[in-house]
């Protein structure tokens, strides 16, 4: 190894894993058997070991090791306080929306098919001639959303009308085929909440109620005398 | 009481590093009260990240590297970043061959706060005698050649600096 060589590989002289093996023995070798690369090498070692030392000797404050020990453990409670935080606004909004569920519920009102059926005649509007959008579009226009009952012919549909029932209002409709006859009313689930207790005939009375559950709403039919659902069916669906 | 897993590991990690971060911070910033709170905001930011340290073994280069992002983010948010030319920082061309003398500490803080945080981040690496040239450029994301050029030039700075006098007028003479 020549003196270039030498003060090239200087830099890494410094650090025993950046120079070693055959190449670190040839470096040594050199600097022994020639004094101006060693007087640079032994410059080079003390300029390191000075600026090592003075860079590395610092005392430490007393009291650092608590101070980061405490900030620890104030960012810990920092965390935990805001999981506590989280937890407690789920559980908050949860109780919220259980008392709103709970406070919307009782705003129902519970009917019964007898209450229903027992309901006197009122003055009905006369369907004279009429789509069935133009029958809910009036509702609509009442502030009541109602959809015709769907298995039952619209043709069959002789009069419509609003009743008021356990305060809330609700769309009543009449059908009647031939001398079958049946009233349905139709009741918002917003509203009204069904007693389903009991069976289809009504005490005391020649009617019989069929209740038929859909997602928004409930469809109670009354059928009178000896009406039956598949007189008022939508002429594809009767059987026959 | 026990403390959880993860406190148990940042507290090891308190126990044997402080000192040595604290040090590292201090020759950052040159400053003790931003060198404590760089230790503090070092090992909060360790605790909250802990599951990034997946090899227990590199646990220093890591210490090393979230105290360091976090000086240049406070260097930056306060501007307090140096523009100290390249050509003010001359390469080591001749070496004086005389034994270097003790060093003032404040002399010395003073020139390593002249220097560009790029040439004193791996001077103070390589002097703190914990990470090869590998870890350092590691940890400050260059290539190793650029980290030797930019120790050489930050030593050559710190020696015009620091050495006597008389060795200074020498050494002016060679370069």
């Amino acid at each position: 190894m020549d003196c270039r060589t030498v003060r090239t590989l200087l830099p890494y002289a410094a650090l025993p894993e950046e120079l070693g093996g055959e190449e670190r023995a040839e470096f040594d070798a050199h600097v022994g058997s020639c004094s101006s690369c060693a007087a640079i090498v032994n410059a080079e070692r003390s300029f390191d070991e000075a600026m090592g030392r003075a860079i590395r000797e610092l005392p430490t404050p007393a009291g650092l090791k608590n101070q980061i020990s405490t900030r620890l453990a104030m960012q810990q409670g920092h965390v935990l306080r805001r999981q506590m935080l989280k937890a407690t606004a789920a559980a908050a909004a949860l109780l919220l929306v259980t008392l709103a569920l709970g406070w919307w519920v009782s705003l129902k009102s519970e009917v019964s098919a007898d209450d229903l059926a027992r309901l006197k005649d009122g003055e009905l509007q006369f369907v004279v001639d009429f789509r069935s959008d133009d029958i809910e579009g009036y509702f609509r226009g009442q502030g009541l959303r109602v959809q015709l009952y769907p298995d039952f012919d619209p043709a069959y549909l002789v009069n419509f009308d609003i009743v008021e029932f356990k305060g809330h209002r609700a769309a009543r409709l009449d059908y009647q085929h031939n001398d079958a006859r049946a009233r349905v009313y139709v009741l918002s689930k917003r509203q009204f909440r069904m007693n389903k207790e009991g069976g289809s005939a009504v005490s005391g009375s020649n009617c019989s109620v069929e209740i038929v559950d859909m997602p928004n709403l409930i469809y109670v039919i009354v059928y009178q005398f000896d009406a039956k659902r598949e007189n008022f069916l939508n002429r594809n669906q009767q059987v026959g | 009481m026990a403390l959880p897993g993860g406190q148990r590991a940042v507290q090891r990690l308190v126990d044997e590093h402080y000192e040595a971060l604290y040090r590292y911070a201090y020759r950052l910033s040159g400053a003790a009260d931003q060198a404590a709170d760089l230790t503090q905001e070092t090992f909060c930011k360790a605790h909250a990240q802990l599951s990034q340290l997946r090899d227990p073994q590199r646990a220093k280069p890591w210490l090393y590297s979230i105290l360091r992002n976090a000086y240049l983010h406070r260097a930056r948010s306060e501007r307090q970043h140096r523009l100290l030319p390249l050509e003010s920082v001359a390469e080591l061309c001749e070496l004086p061959t005389d034994p270097f003398p003790e060093v003032e500490p404040e002399k010395l803080q003073a020139a390593l706060n002249d220097l560009p945080e790029g040439f004193r981040t791996p001077l103070l690496l390589f002097y703190f005698q914990e990470f090869s040239y590998r870890d350092i450029a590691a940890q400050m994301d260059l290539p190793i050649g650029t980290v030797m050029s930019r120790l050489a030039r930050a030593k050559a700075f710190l020696r015009e600096r620091l050495a006597p006098a008389e060795a200074r007028r020498s050494g002016a003479d060679g370069l």
